[in-house]
């Protein structure tokens, strides 16, 4: 077997081997498949060299066969070739793709025609070297090596088009393409200047074998190494080889001594590989300045970044490194809520745009529990199109970085293009992975700061509240004190104008005057008794509220509709109204585990405000509506397993949306009707449900419409 | 029929005991307890109407040494705090009646016609 054979033999394993190697990979990718079809046709070619080169002189028949058998193979190449290429790249024109076909079909087919023995036949055919035959230069070899190289160069220029107007990941690819190509065609293509006349040994051919592992590489990896890496490195090794054999080799040369120079050899080999290693690291941080520069920058913020305490700030700051670092396009923070679990954006730099990114993601969301998974840095070349799709950001993003601490997912961190197109490497990724580790830890302390400040603050405030309920009894005492004296006052007053009225009827007789001033003030000291009664009414709820207290023992089942009744009763009293629209309907029990006489306030509050909402529209709904207004408050009752569920609506005035979160704050009220009290309804019926009977309250209202208020109370069994 | 009305603030006592005059009852005022038990073994009033609250002593304090005097002592308290164990307390000593300020002259109408009536009888 000579060399001509050998690199035959190679360049067909190594085709076939990486040709199905990325076939398999992903058999359902176009690409693949094309690259697959493309390894066999150049492995056709090795098989040319392979088996030509093991033919003896003298037999061109047998050559001729060989020739003819593998020559389609080598026809196909560029065709197959700029197929992958057009796919690759995505092109739209087919045109040329229809034409490359054409031309090969044409070539293939040429040399089986009877008459057509010009191409291929013991004519045609020549030694070189006196090892193997190739194809003397004649018109169709001629035009055949023309149209070979045309598609081939055309090729090329479709994908230096591309790498022209490619970024990243993908420039980077078509890089790596074109050093595997040159290597390639480096081999093969001077295979026909043998042809030519031309005699170079074609030991190039042993390049050819290198290319599909380049290829593959090229095709398969997402994050290519930096190819001027590669180069350096290739360089590096070529050289100090070069030197650590080299010279060995000449001193056996000229001196002869096989001692001396095996000596040498042993000394050259051992200290080679620390020169590589020396000549690299300083050949790359040449290179990668900029990149180094700025992984130590994030290194050091990532450190720094525990220090700091507000979440916001945190977010803030880094996002700015980020983009200031790295020179991204855009960087943008998502931290996880604790309380609604979703991942709400915190933070975004660059962009103009930044005000269309979407603001939170769910908990379930598709992306979320795709990096929920992943766990690791996510770059778009290897993430789903749906989910790539699913939201701008997404799209957008060349990098995610996801914040976990543990197997919790606590945030992730998009990160935009870089500035000078290089896509991230894998050096990057390693970076990413202690910073977010860092940012985890930085975000998770901020998270327990702020909590344990909003403990406090909630602390503080339930201190205040406890005390505010010290306190009113004390104001409220002395506030009544002055209640009593105005009542007394007034009540005295109105005595003396009684016994006066008594002790002189002729003198008011005769002076209407008189009679009228008299009444009049009897009047207004029965409106001072009057709103001294109320003031007093006041002072009452908010003793009542201060007085919301731990009675266990006071819980007992009971009817339900009782206390619906008694409500009624004492709302109908209340607002001196015959009757009420109210309609009860209880699924399953009547009877309900709860406080009796609180769930009576509550029901009874509740009631008061659906009864004074329906007022309200009446009066101030709109008149197209007065004659059609039909009132209606709906008190029902249902159970689950673990819930006694009560609903209270109304179709009165409902809430106005700026006033919905007020609802529930003490000392608020809407209602203009003389006859409401202080505002505490509401926040005493939260309390008692929330903190007595450890249930829920909650409220759906819209304006105009009505309000419907829901209760849950557990039910003893699950208390 | 004599009452003693004591309550630290003064305009109360005043417009308090007018009032009560008017019901035809022979009224002292006192504005503190050591004022109140100067009058009450002076006058020995039937009927006592204390504040609970007052600067020197509160109104239980007063009521149990008014009781170390004339143990038949009769009275109301008057207070501004709804407050159960004080108003238990206050029927342990034997209050009649415990209301809760401000007072409605009407309910003290009524009280004093149930009341004093079954008093006079007692007298009678």
């Amino acid at each position: 077997m000579n060399a001509f054979s050998f690199s035959g033999l190679l360049v067909i394993i190594s085709s076939l081997f990486f040709g199905f190697f990325v076939f398999f990979r992903n058999p359902g990718n176009k690409v693949n498949r094309l690259w697959v079809i493309f390894s066999t046709a150049v492995s056709l070619w090795g098989l040319a060299a392979f088996k030509i080169g093991m033919i003896p002189l003298g037999e061109e028949k047998s050559a001729v066969m060989w020739w003819r058998i593998t020559y389609p193979g080598i026809t196909f190449i560029p065709v197959l070739f700029y197929h992958f290429v057009h796919a690759w790249l995505e092109l739209k024109k087919k045109i040329f793709l229809v034409l490359f076909y054409l031309w090969g079909f044409i070539f293939s087919g040429i040399q089986w025609l009877p008459k057509w023995d010009l191409f291929i036949s013991v004519n045609t055919l020549k030694p070189v070297f006196s090892s193997f035959y190739v194809l003397k230069p004649t018109l169709l070899l001629n035009l055949f090596v023309f149209c070979w190289f045309s598609i081939i160069i055309y090729s090329h220029y479709e994908l230096y088009k591309a790498f022209r107007t490619s970024v990243g990941l993908r420039k980077n690819q078509i890089r790596y393409f074109f050093l595997a190509i040159a290597l390639a065609f480096l081999g093969g293509g001077l295979s026909f200047s043998m042809c030519y006349g031309l005699d170079i040994y074609p030991y190039f051919n042993f390049a050819v074998p290198l290319y599909p592992a380049i290829m593959a590489y090229a095709i398969l990896r997402y994050r290519l190494m930096d190819i001027r890496i590669v180069f350096t490195r290739a360089g590096i090794f070529l050289a100090v080889y070069a030197v650590v054999l080299g010279i060995p080799f000449i001193m056996l040369k000229y001196t002869g001594s096989g001692l001396l120079s095996t000596s040498f050899a042993v000394v050259f080999a051992t200290i080679g590989p620390l020169i590589y290693r020396f000549l690299q690291v300083k050949a790359e941080s040449v290179i990668l300045a900029q990149q180094h520069r700025y992984q130590k920058i994030l290194l050091q913020t990532a450190i720094g970044m525990v220090t700091e305490h507000n979440l916001k700030k945190l977010s803030k700051l880094i996002v700015y490194i980020l983009k200031r670092t790295i020179r991204i396009s855009f960087a943008a923070i998502f931290i996880k809520d604790k309380k609604s679990g979703s991942y709400d954006l915190k933070a975004i730099r660059g962009e103009s745009d930044t005000g269309k990114c979407v603001a939170s993601f769910r908990s379930d969301a598709p992306f979320v529990t795709y990096l929920k998974k992943k766990m690791e840095s996510s770059f778009p070349e290897e993430t789903p199109k749906e989910i790539i799709t699913s939201a701008d950001i997404i799209s957008r993003a060349k990098a995610i970085i996801p914040i976990s601490i543990g197997n919790e997912l606590i945030g992730f961190v998009f990160l935009g293009e870089k500035m000078n197109n290089q896509p991230y490497s894998d050096e990057d990724i390693n970076v990413f992975r202690i910073l977010s580790r860092q940012a985890a830890l930085a975000v998770e302390n901020c998270i327990f700061f702020e909590e344990s400040k909003e403990m406090q603050q909630r602390m503080f405030s339930a201190e205040k509240l406890a005390s505010i309920g010290g306190m009113a009894d004390g104001i409220a005492h002395q506030i009544k004190n002055r209640l009593n004296l105005f009542s007394l006052a007034a009540g005295e007053l109105k005595l003396e104008i009684k016994d006066f009225a008594t002790k002189h009827t002729g003198l008011l007789n005769n002076s209407p005057e008189l009679h009228e001033t008299f009444k009049y003030l009897d009047g207004i000291s029965s409106s001072i008794i009057d709103n001294v009664k109320r003031t007093d009414g006041i002072i009452k709820g908010i003793l009542d509220f201060a007085k919301v207290e731990n009675k266990e023992n006071l819980f007992c089942s009971f009817s339900f509709r009782e206390i619906v009744e008694l409500a009624s009763r004492l709302l109908m009293l209340k607002h001196e109204a015959a009757s009420l629209p109210i309609t009860l309907t209880i699924e399953g029990y009547e009877n309900i585990y709860a406080f009796k006489a609180q769930l009576t306030e509550v029901i009874y509050n509740l009631l008061d405000n659906a009864y004074e909402a329906i007022q309200e529209r009446k009066t101030h709904g709109t008149t197209r509506e007065s004659g059609t207004f039909v009132p209606e408050i709906k008190v029902a009752l249902t159970h689950t397993r673990e819930l006694h569920i009560i609903k209270v609506s109304d179709n009165g005035i409902g809430i106005k949306g700026e006033d919905t979160h007020k609802v529930f704050a003490p000392f608020f009220t809407t209602k203009t009707s003389y006859k409401s009290g202080s505002g505490i309804g509401v926040y005493v019926v939260k309390r008692i449900i929330e903190e007595i009977h450890k249930g829920s309250i909650r409220f759906d209202s819209s304006y105009m419409r009505g309000t419907s208020f829901t209760i849950e109370l557990p039910r003893p069994d699950v208390r | 029929m004599n009452v003693l009305i004591v309550d630290d603030e003064v305009e109360t006592t005043e417009l308090f005991s007018s009032f009560l005059r008017r019901l035809g009852l022979t009224v002292e005022q006192a504005n503190c307890g050591q004022e109140a038990l100067i009058l009450f073994n002076r006058c020995r009033p039937e009927w006592v109407f204390l504040d609970f609250t007052m600067s020197d002593m509160d109104g239980l304090e007063l009521l149990k040494k008014m009781q170390q005097i004339d143990a038949g002592i009769k009275a109301i308290m008057i207070s501004g705090r709804e407050d159960d164990s004080l108003k238990n307390e206050a029927r342990a000593l034997g209050v009649r009646d415990y209301l809760i300020k401000p007072i409605d002259l009407e309910k003290i109408r009524g009280i004093i016609s149930k009341h004093i009536p079954e008093q006079r009888q007692a007298m009678n």
